[in-house]
């Protein structure tokens, strides 16, 4: 009885004892597009998968995501030397990016798991910390990273970033939870208002339509806004929309700076 | 036994000879996609595709809308595209496709080995081809995505177009529906 009890106590101590690394990012928080970025790992206490101290040690990360491997793995028994973490001190350790590997250079997570053209599509990034060899190993465990969320504001654009020569389609959500006035919700004929910033007396005025959802109209802004189009200065438009029958109840005022356009 | 072996020798030539292409029958037969381009195409619908949006995996309402009628007065089904072998001309009206590609007549051309690479495009490998339009000096660069419907009894024409803002980089995606006249 004695022996099943010791040996219980020090089951539970070694359970204990085996502790994850804690993972922090500086920033706080960022996606996976985010560029110089620092991921920090607070080894203090953590184990590897068998209990071994990962203090002090030479430590580099294995890492892999939902959309493919970190593209600094190399092989399992031939690890890539840029997947060696920066120790910062016993404790703390540190994978900094821009990553460089030869002639590669990896500035956000979407890149380094060869994600770029759909950075969305990582939902996940799983690691583990090992030495090079390696003789030991942790666990899998998770980096967390923000994932990305579309904002449902009550006036914006679709697109978000458009270029002078794109159809740009602006919208005022009417049922937004926290609209900046709630007079615009009795509002039965809704009117867009458009300035460029450079010249305010260029301002046109549209009537939106109803979509069921949203309130919207669109131009192309080197159509309306032709003489600043040609003389190159056309970039942002602020834009807001009021109410038909009384123009002094207005939304909430946003803006969009455009983008020159090389086709 | 001499015998047996020359006239096993010739039989087996003989079967093999049996084995040349049958040219008669009309399945596998080759697609003319230049044929299939020829006639005269006016556009029925079109979205608009945030490609920041759709990068980040946004909802498809944030991501894609249909603008074929979003600009009072200037409506995208006024635009005519008349496809002959080579060359080609547009009819832009009121519609917003001035922004996109002259008005008047030119050339065009394949702008993958489509025409050479026909296995593939019976397949329907074509993901990356699609064809650049020439009008007085402008030349427009329209992917095609897919060919499906451009067969059948009311043929369809996908095209797209990337606008790229002055860095090169893609800012949005017009995909275009085209229907035969």
């Amino acid at each position: 009885m004695k022996k099943l009890l010791l040996t219980i106590l020090f089951l539970s101590a070694l359970l204990v004892q085996a502790q994850n690394p804690v993972v922090t990012g500086n920033p706080a928080s960022y996606t996976v597009i985010d560029e110089n970025i620092e991921i920090l790992f607070n080894v203090a206490g953590a184990t590897d998968r068998d209990g071994g101290s990962l203090e002090g040690k030479d430590l580099y990360i294995w890492s892999f995501s939902s959309a493919g491997d970190s593209k600094t793995n190399g092989d399992w028994t031939n690890i890539n030397p840029a997947a060696r973490l920066e120790k910062l001190s016993d404790t703390e350790y540190r994978l900094k990016f821009p990553i460089t590997d030869g002639a590669n250079t990896y500035r956000t997570l979407a890149e380094l798991y060869g994600a770029e053209a759909a950075p969305g599509s990582i939902t996940s990034i799983g690691y583990l910390l090992r030495d090079q060899a390696p003789t030991f190993q942790t666990n899998d465990l998770t980096i967390p990273f923000a994932p990305f969320k579309f904002i449902e504001n009550e006036v914006r654009t679709f697109p978000s970033q458009a270029t002078t020569k794109d159809v740009v389609l602006f919208r005022f959500n009417k049922n937004f939870s926290g609209i900046s006035n709630p007079a615009m919700i009795g509002a039965q004929n809704i009117t867009l208002h458009v300035a460029p910033d450079v010249d305010a007396l260029l301002a046109i005025e549209i009537e939106t339509n109803f979509n069921g959802q949203y309130y919207e109209a669109a131009i192309i802004p080197a159509e309306t806004f032709q003489g600043l189009f040609n003389a190159g200065t056309l970039s942002t438009l602020e834009y807001y929309f009021f109410d038909t029958d009384n123009p002094t109840i207005q939304s909430a005022q946003e803006e969009i700076i455009l983008r020159p356009a090389a086709n | 036994m001499k015998t047996l072996k020359y006239s096993l020798l010739l039989s087996i030539a003989f079967i093999f000879m049996q084995c040349s292409p049958d040219n008669e029958g009309t399945h596998g037969d080759i697609v003319d996609r230049n044929e299939q381009l020829t006639g005269t195409w006016s556009i029925e619908n079109v979205s608009q595709i945030d490609l920041d949006a759709e990068k980040k995996g946004f909802p498809d309402f944030a991501t894609r809308v249909d603008i074929t009628n979003a600009i009072s007065g200037m409506p995208f089904t006024d635009f005519t595209l008349q496809i002959n072998n080579g060359t080609l001309s547009t009819t832009i009206g009121n519609s917003p496709m001035s922004y996109v590609i002259s008005e008047g007549s030119g050339t065009w051309k394949w702008i993958s080995d489509d025409t050479v690479n026909l296995v593939n495009q019976q397949l329907g490998i074509n993901a990356s081809s699609g064809i650049e339009t020439e009008i007085n000096g402008n030349s427009v660069l329209f992917l095609i995505r897919t060919y499906a419907g451009i067969t059948g009894d009311n043929p369809k024409l996908s095209l797209n177009y990337e606008r790229l803002d002055a860095s090169g980089s893609a800012v949005t995606r017009y995909e275009y529906i085209l229907a035969k006249q």
